[in-house]
């Protein structure tokens, strides 16, 4: 007897009593959807996570920063934020990162500061002319990197970093806030930095600001705060500020390999700093992302090992109705053994049946779980738009999870169907026919 | 005496059943019955309830093996086969035919007379050849889709007699046929047999009733787990 034949033997048996069959796979269809729902969400919200994050940054990161020296020099004292005071003279000179910059240009680019915004504050030139903004320390390559469109005038060169202009990018919302339909370019505006700091700049370049989150909730848009762009050299000098030597940061590019590049770059600093009891640290964006899908795929798993007790219930499910079946069916075994069936084709016979039964529930749940997902997807959409927050979801088909489902309950098919089989199997002909 | 053929289809020599062997409450159903049946006979065994026939039809029909004893079925002996062999027996050799017609529910009858061609490997198509043939000869043909719940008492009984000659046995061995049917459709089938018979068929049947055992050519009486007589001459010459 082929394996077709037992099968259509089961289909037959299991679509004579169809509710029967239906309840029996309710235990697995819940089991996988869920499943398939926590991971689906898991996955998305990885995703999702990940591609805000990108999105910040045009590309991969890598922060350069001296750490003490745990192992030679372990008396370095924090502060309750795990700060450190690092000596005057452990430093990034410029002579290091210009043979840096030179060994390293095909791999990595400078940024210099990117994102170091400092305290914000407004610009005022009359009561009805002023704008919110934060004053940014930029270098040139900061353009490229946060890929700014100017409408007007130019960006912050080499130069002016080189040279300490005291000269500003603005936004257009700052240049319509401040100077309305006249001309920005030119006019000299007073740049609030917290502490009582004021920097006087000119306006060279006014760029497009793109609209993000919460700003389209402001409806003033002098209320909007947008970023000034200031050469951070000039910035750095007027806030007497000296961290500077002590943090880099580059964009990554043409880095196939990235912890390699990481061992280069740290050896190339601490060839530098050998026996001072400091070292450089390289951080790159790629091990935070890292981190934050480890988080997210350690509580996606432990949600789908619960989910997965419920399929080991709906298991149990299957092997008592299974039982149930083979009494009710002892006759039936009885006759069919008389009719020349071997214990092995009986016992074939049942374990194909509870094997259709989970495949059926395990069919079932997938179909149900993906369109939970796909509906949870959308009311997430829904209701973020409704708050004005752009989120994409990105729905992404768990094929893994879909596959292992399908394993499962094979296994569980035949696991919890192996115990009523063998029990139809050995039963004794002449006892089976004579059971009532 | 009807011409007989030499062949011995069922040949026991000293058959004895014991239950619960080795405790106080043992039993013994069969004392050392001996039995030649030849091809071709339609042979009546019958008793009283509680006799030993039903223990001595479960051995014939290769459902259950004997204590002690030989048994040599077509010439072979198969009182210790393992199950997987006997098996194989009961699916080729014999054909059975119950007094509750036995035929599996929510399963057509053609399904069902095809059962024992399944286990036999035999293919879809000569299968439902076959069926549709054996349909024919018990009058059953219109009825192939029906499942058992649609047929009378009469009806499922011809379809399993259509069955137990699915794989055309050496034996048909039938347990009461008639015991759950109406004089008249009993009749029915039991002219059934008696075409069956007239074909060459070996048939035993199995029955407490004296009148349906006189149409048979030979009775063999079974009381107290022994034979108290056989009508007919095929008793083993060993005994």
């Amino acid at each position: 007897m082929s394996i077709w034949e037992y099968i259509i033997s089961a289909k037959r048996c299991l679509s004579a009593s169809k509710m029967r069959t239906l309840l029996t796979t309710l235990g697995i269809i819940v089991g996988i959807s869920s499943v398939i729902l926590i991971n689906t969400i898991g996955n998305s919200l990885g995703q999702t996570i990940e591609n805000v994050i990108y999105s910040m940054y045009s590309g991969n990161e890598a922060y350069v920063s001296i750490v003490p020296d745990k192992k030679t020099n372990p008396d370095v004292e924090y502060d309750e934020l795990g700060g450190f005071y690092i000596p005057e003279n452990i430093r990034f000179t410029s002579d290091m990162i210009d043979a840096y910059d030179k060994q390293f240009s095909e791999q990595a680019k400078r940024v210099v500061y990117d994102d170091q915004v400092f305290g914000s504050g407004k610009i005022t030139i009359s009561d009805q002319f002023y704008s919110t903004v934060t004053a940014s320390a930029a270098s040139y390559t900061l353009k490229d990197y946060f890929n700014i469109k100017m409408l007007d005038g130019r960006f912050i060169s080499k130069q002016d970093t080189d040279r300490y202009t005291q000269v500003t990018v603005i936004s257009d919302i700052t240049a319509e806030s401040c100077f309305g339909d006249k001309n920005p370019i030119g006019e000299q505006i007073t740049i609030p930095n917290g502490n009582g700091v004021f920097l006087e700049c000119t306006v060279i370049g006014v760029y497009k600001y793109s609209e993000q989150g919460s700003a389209l909730m402001e409806n003033d848009k002098r209320e909007i705060c947008t970023n000034v762009y200031v050469p951070y050299t000039y910035l750095f000098r007027e806030l007497d500020y000296t961290s500077q030597d002590m943090y880099e940061s580059y964009s990554i590019k043409n880095v196939t390999d990235t912890e390699k590049y990481k061992a280069e770059t740290e050896s190339f600093f601490n060839s530098y700093f050998e026996g001072t009891g400091w070292k450089v640290s390289v951080e790159l964006m790629t091990d935070q992302l890292d981190m934050i899908s480890k988080i997210i795929n350690g509580i996606t798993f432990i949600i789908v090992a619960v989910a997965a007790i419920s399929l080991l219930v709906g298991g149990i499910g299957v092997m008592n109705i299974m039982l149930v079946s083979v009494t009710e069916r002892t006759m039936e075994i009885g006759v069919r053994k008389a009719m020349g069936a071997s214990n092995k084709s009986v016992r074939i016979q049942f374990i194909v049946e509870s094997v259709m039964i989970s495949f059926l529930g395990s069919f079932l749940g997938i179909i149900i779980g993906l369109i939970q997902s796909k509906l949870l997807a959308m009311i997430a959409v829904r209701i973020a738009s409704a708050k004005n927050f752009n989120l994409v979801v990105d729905l992404a088909v768990p094929y893994s999870a879909i596959l292992l489902s399908v394993l499962f309950s094979f296994v569980i098919g035949i696991g919890f169907g192996v115990y009523p089989a063998d029990k139809a199997a050995k039963m004794e002909v002449v006892d089976a026919l004579r059971y009532e | 005496m009807p011409e007989q053929n030499n062949k011995a289809v069922i040949d026991m020599t000293g058959i004895i059943k014991r239950y619960y062997i080795g405790m106080p409450n043992e039993l013994q159903i069969l004392n050392g019955i001996s039995l030649k049946i030849n091809e071709g006979e339609f042979v009546a065994i019958v008793g009283e309830s509680g006799s030993g026939k039903s223990t001595m039809m479960n051995i014939i029909g290769a459902l259950d093996r004997p204590t002690e004893g030989k048994y040599l079925f077509n010439g072979e002996d198969i009182s210790s086969l393992s199950d997987k062999k006997l098996s194989l027996i009961r699916n080729k050799e014999i054909g059975f035919v119950f007094q509750n017609f036995n035929l599996i529910p929510r399963t057509s009858a053609q399904k069902n007379i095809e059962l024992p061609m399944m286990y036999a490997g035999k293919g879809r198509k000569e299968r439902a050849k076959k069926a549709m043939e054996l349909l024919g000869i018990v009058g059953m043909e219109e009825r192939a889709d029906h499942n058992p719940n649609e047929l009378s008492g009469g009806q499922k009984q011809r379809v399993a007699i259509a069955r137990a000659m699915a794989n055309d046995p050496s034996l048909i061995l039938a347990d009461e046929p008639t015991g759950a049917l109406d004089t008249k459709t009993g009749r029915v089938v039991m002219d059934i047999f008696h075409k069956l018979h007239k074909s060459g068929k070996t048939i035993v049947l199995i029955t407490h009733s004296p009148e349906l055992a006189k149409e048979t050519q030979r009775i063999i009486t079974i009381s107290d787990g022994s034979v108290v007589s056989d009508t007919g001459g095929a008793v083993n010459e060993n005994f």
